[in-house]
């Protein structure tokens, strides 16, 4: 990621940053922007064609590369995961469809409706669930499925994002299963679906409901979550409560929970049954360029690791030890190894773990290299509990879903 | 200094608190930056209907070597799947807009 200011006159604002990030030392070799000077920035260029965002300040958000306008969406400066494991709410990215999306809501009125193939239907306030619930909380990984999209080659249409897509929460709530039981699912019932208050600005135009199968929405870990971080969601993370699905894809983590419905067959929404959809195989790939035959609804997180501190062009001190770190994360088996190369990959060395914040969050890693002068090409490679790992060639899906490729990082020593 | 200093966060911290206790939750979103497409053949055909349901930076953000096929499907995907009021005869002149001016085409006559 490169920062640059809009202005012609660039040079004040660019030396500015300059002298902050030599300031920091290491952490901040050049790329990593504090997020003091990146504040100041009024545009990054991302890596990929077409890739100028401006960072834009929206409510209850610090500035963020905006997408787009209407809807919103927001990626996080990748500056920030490298800040703390946990993202805060300021910097979590933003994803909507629909641009009719609620700017104004009263807590004390907003009602979820459980409804459909239950005994009992509910109309449930925030108040509700507080009190009449006994609340579960855990760390979770929220990641868009199409983030990085903007590196698929070839590339393919849809929000061009680079790695921001993703945040790390605690987040607080009730189980979906003390709702539906309280509810009471009828014998028979296969599917739930997901409902928020955004909405589409033409009637023509599919509402945004999602889907879990009941026995999903029964495991007692998919949450309707009040509070992240200890704080109200932000408005625009779905205030005043939204679905949490921990291990899987943002597009089922429904915004201004408003509507659950128990159904008795499969859902056949669009958002289900043609969009978010990937290949029907275990790689979720097709050839580059070609259409798979099969495809399913997108599910599960695979493996993903990165480094945090180090920017892609950083320049680091020859023959001196330093660290790298960074962050892992899986679909919800935990991370078991994570493995780091400074060689280009012909040597692998084990990084150490950082703290255990549940198999859902973002998992810390760090390791010291010391190199040699000249250019390098560093990489990260995690492995999960059950296995899985990271590809070290991309895989490609028309969509540009499940990015996962081993990220490299080049640096130069001197 | 520091009391007062103590005083004013608290006093601050409370305050925010009875309004998240008591309220309503508002946001005022900027302002749209870009309300109309590029330059470009029947541009107001475009703006007429391809800013109805989002804002123009869904087209300026794609790839830029998209090729006209691919904007045409999706012009077609806005009608068929998202119910844009999109006119068959339309589909065509959509995707030679966006071809043209977003696409793979724009890129060919911008090289000398």
């Amino acid at each position: 990621m490169r920062h640059r200011s809009r202005s012609d006159s660039a040079n004040a604002p660019r030396r500015h940053f300059l002298q902050q990030a030599g300031a920091l030392g290491l952490g901040s070799v050049l790329g990593v922007a504090p997020l003091a000077a990146l504040a100041a920035q009024s545009v990054v260029d991302l890596p990929f064609g077409n890739g100028e965002r401006a960072l834009v300040k929206y409510p209850q958000k610090r500035p963020l590369l905006r997408l787009t306008a209407r809807p919103p969406q927001l990626e996080t400066p990748f500056a920030v995961f490298d800040e703390n494991i946990i993202t805060p709410n300021d910097a979590f990215f933003v994803r909507y469809h629909l641009a009719g999306i609620p700017t104004q809501i009263d807590p004390a009125k907003h009602r979820i409706s459980v409804q459909g193939k239950v005994a009992t239907p509910l109309s449930l306030s925030v108040e509700d669930l507080r009190k009449n619930f006994e609340p579960i909380e855990y760390v979770a990984v929220n990641q868009c499925s199409g983030n990085s999209r903007g590196f698929s080659e070839p590339r393919v249409p849809g929000g061009q994002l680079a790695n921001g897509a993703m945040g790390n929460a605690r987040w607080k709530g009730v189980p979906l299963k003390a709702v539906l039981e309280k509810a009471g699912v009828q014998a028979g019932a296969k599917q739930a679906s997901f409902n928020g208050l955004d909405t589409p600005v033409l009637p023509t135009t599919p509402d945004f409901v999602k889907a879990l199968d009941l026995d999903h929405a029964l495991d007692g870990e998919v949450m309707l979550a009040y509070a992240m971080n200890g704080a109200d969601l932000p408005m625009l993370n779905g205030y005043p409560v939204r679905l949490i699905v921990p291990g899987h894809y943002g597009t089922y983590w429904v915004k201004h929970l408003s509507e659950i419905t128990v159904l008795d067959e499969t859902f056949s929404g669009f958002w289900m049954s043609t969009a978010y959809r990937v290949p029907a195989n275990a790689c979720a790939c097709v050839e580059p360029g070609t259409a798979p035959t099969k495809t399913v609804p997108i599910g599960r997180f695979d493996v993903r690791s990165f480094i945090t501190n180090l920017a892609d062009g950083a320049q680091l001190k020859a023959n001196q030890a330093q660290t790298v770190r960074g962050i892992a994360f899986d679909g919800g088996y935990g991370i078991r190894e994570v493995l780091f190369s400074d060689d280009g990959g012909t040597n692998w060395r084990t990084a150490k773990l950082g703290e255990d914040l549940g198999k859902y969050s973002f998992r810390a890693w760090t390791i010291e290299t010391t190199l040699a002068p000249g250019a390098h090409a560093l990489q990260v490679r995690a492995l999960n509990r059950i296995g899985q790992s990271q590809p070290l060639a991309p895989l490609w899906n028309p969509p540009g879903y499940m990015r996962n490729v081993v990220e490299t990082t080049h640096v130069t020593a001197a | 200094m520091p009391s007062l200093h103590r005083l004013i966060i608290i006093a601050t911290a409370t305050f925010a608190a009875t309004l998240a206790n008591a309220g309503v939750l508002k946001i005022d979103l900027p302002k749209e930056s870009a309300t109309t497409y590029k330059p470009g053949p029947n541009l107001e055909l475009v703006n007429a209907r391809c800013l109805i349901c989002h804002s123009a930076d869904y087209a300026a953000m794609q790839p830029p070597n998209m090729p006209r096929k691919t904007w045409e499907a999706e012009v077609t995907k806005m009608k068929k799947v998202y119910g844009a009021p999109i006119a068959d005869d339309e589909i065509a002149t959509l995707a030679d807009y966006f071809a043209k001016t977003y696409g793979n085409e724009a890129t060919a006559a911008a090289k000398p």
